[in-house]
């Protein structure tokens, strides 16, 4: 999964053919503020809350001319029976698109930092076509890079 | 009478100095672009140095580390990976293609790499370029070898020629695998990348030539020799890295996480590219060192540009002068030189990326061979704006001569001086 820092998402950016995933793993602590079992009412609203943010698929922009459609999106939101050995917990959302016009791909925005203020970095690895590269993206900056 | 016109017949009776501006111009420019040039290929060439591999595999260490022994043949590898965990790699579904590489022999000098024929068949360099035989072909017997362009170039070695490997770094006599020797049966043409001083054997033929050795010495008493080792069994124990191929590169990430976790052994899967821009970031400082020069180059022939023009201006104080006689104002002798001054820009500009291209052109072949550096014919995209910078300073540098001859009254240019 990678290092666990809090304020930094880990983001994964493949793209074949016509298809483009995206998978963004974000610390809880990133996420709700905290990374053990919710505890009280208003913990519960934050997860669900936070779920139904990452579920949307709306921090998923990709550049408008390449026509693409957010196809699926899933969460694996933290198990609270199960205590990571560090005591550490990550949210990791997976999103699948299809683009109308690949060669107008150039980019796709993340939005995470928006919809998680305390993410202030982003470390995404990006493999195309045309090879793999690391972009890392300091809040606000959320555009990553997909041309040749 | 347009102003260019004037322009260009003054400029066309002061032939010698005009020269002597363009051909300032001309070298500036050749050696701005050409640093540019030769900074952003050198980064290409580096980052096109592995391509077409969506991951690198190894023991468990730094990518930096793995990328620097596997494909720089920088240093040694910490471990190795067992043939069990590759041939569990090479069963995933997601994976399309592997090859393995096998480190730790040389020959004066150069690395060894044991590896299979699907070297030949799946390694890229710079853009997709596949590698290609200057002579020979790939190695089809147990001891054939394939020498890159670099190792042919510098040992003289030919197809047909025998040579002999040594155990580990080499050097002393008694680590010489002198018992099998080796045929070159394949040079490769030159890439500029770590390739071209590389000698590649197959597998087996590594395992071959270790059959009597025991933790890096010959074990005592034993002597299978170069045909009974044909007949032994070959099938390596161990390799030190491999490079795979995907059928999706969807999959890319979620094979890279499946090799860190494998429950075996400590394996590390990198992709490339990632890798690559680690150690580049590492050795960027030498691309800045280049920008300065790039920066020094310019600053010092826009001054020589200036001086010139400068200089120029002031052999002609009588001709401004006999030109205000006729009636032209300050301000258009002020344009006559900003306009002389853009047009020696322009043309030093064009004769300079003119001698680039020449030069580009012709020293290719040998940059490649010598150097490693494949320098690309088309411009970088860099270059533009330092084009328009020059430019721009071209045409500043008018301003400062136009402004002092403004400056200068009539009886300047026609006071007898006693």
């Amino acid at each position: 999964m990678g290092p666990h820092v809090h304020g930094q998402a880990t983001v994964n950016v493949s793209v074949e053919g016509v298809q483009v995933e995206v998978e963004a793993i974000l610390p809880g602590h990133d996420v709700v503020g905290f990374e053990r079992a919710p505890a009280t009412m208003a913990e519960n609203k934050a997860v669900a809350a936070a779920i139904g943010v990452l579920r949307s698929g709306s921090w998923l922009i990709p550049a408008k001319a390449a026509g693409c459609r957010v196809n699926r999106v899933t969460v694996e939101a933290p198990d609270p029976e199960v205590r990571a050995l560090d005591g550490h917990a990550d949210y990791v959302a997976r999103g699948w698109l299809t683009c109308h016009d690949m060669g107008q791909l150039d980019g796709i925005d993340i939005g995470l930092p928006k919809a998680f203020p305390s993410v202030h970095e982003m470390v995404v690895d990006v493999i195309t076509a045309s090879g793999s590269t690391r972009q890392t993206l300091d809040a606000p900056a959320v555009h990553v890079d997909l041309s040749p | 009478m347009s102003l260019l016109y004037v322009t260009l017949r003054s400029l066309s009776q002061r032939k010698a100095g005009v020269a002597l501006s363009l051909l300032t111009i001309a070298l500036s420019v050749f050696l701005l672009l050409g640093v540019e040039r030769v900074r952003a290929d050198a980064r290409q060439g580096f980052a096109g140095s592995v391509s077409g591999v969506d991951l690198l595999v190894g023991a468990r260490t730094g990518p930096v580390s793995l990328l620097l022994y596997a494909v720089f043949h920088v240093g040694e590898a910490t471990n190795n990976i067992t043939w069990k965990s590759y041939k569990d790699i090479a069963a995933m579904p997601e994976v399309a293609w592997t090859v393995p590489l096998s480190l730790g022999d040389s020959h004066r000098g150069f690395r060894v790499t044991g590896t299979t024929a699907d070297f030949f068949r799946h390694y890229r360099y710079g853009r997709a370029n596949r590698l290609s035989f200057a002579d020979g072909k790939p190695f089809d017997d147990l001891y054939d070898a394939v020498i890159g362009s670099q190792v042919a170039r510098r040992l003289h070695y030919e197809v047909g020629d025998t040579i002999v490997l040594s155990h580990g770094l080499g050097g002393a006599l008694l680590a010489q695998h002198a018992d099998k020797p080796f045929r070159i049966g394949g040079v490769l043409a030159p890439t500029g990348t770590p390739v071209d001083a590389s000698i590649l054997v197959s597998l087996p033929a590594i395992e071959a030539i270790h059959l009597d050795w025991r933790s890096g010495v010959p074990l005592p008493g034993t002597a299978t020799t170069a045909e009974q080792a044909r007949h032994a069994d070959l099938e390596p124990k161990a390799i030190t890295a491999a490079l795979v191929g995907l059928r999706s590169r969807l999959s890319a990430f979620a094979v890279q996480r499946a090799i860190d976790e494998y429950p075996e052994e400590p394996l590390l899967a990198v992709l490339p590219g990632v890798a690559l821009g680690e150690l580049w970031h590492l050795v960027g400082a030498a691309e800045n060192a280049l920008r300065v020069v790039s920066a020094m180059v310019l600053l010092a022939g826009m001054s020589g540009m200036l001086a010139t023009l400068v200089g120029m201006l002031n052999e002609r104080r009588r001709e401004m002068a006999v030109l205000r006689s006729v009636g032209a104002s300050a301000r258009a002798i002020f344009a006559l030189l900003v306009i002389e001054s853009t047009v020696l820009t322009l043309a030093g500009m064009i004769a300079g990326w003119l001698l680039l291209a020449l030069v580009t052109a012709a020293a290719h072949d040998y940059l490649l061979v010598n150097a490693g550096l494949v320098v690309d014919q088309a411009p970088a995209p860099g270059e533009w704006p330092l084009l328009g910078a020059v430019f721009a300073v071209g045409v500043l540098a008018g301003c400062i001569p136009g402004w002092m001859a403004y400056r200068r009254s009539l009886a300047d240019g026609l006071q007898v001086r006693l």
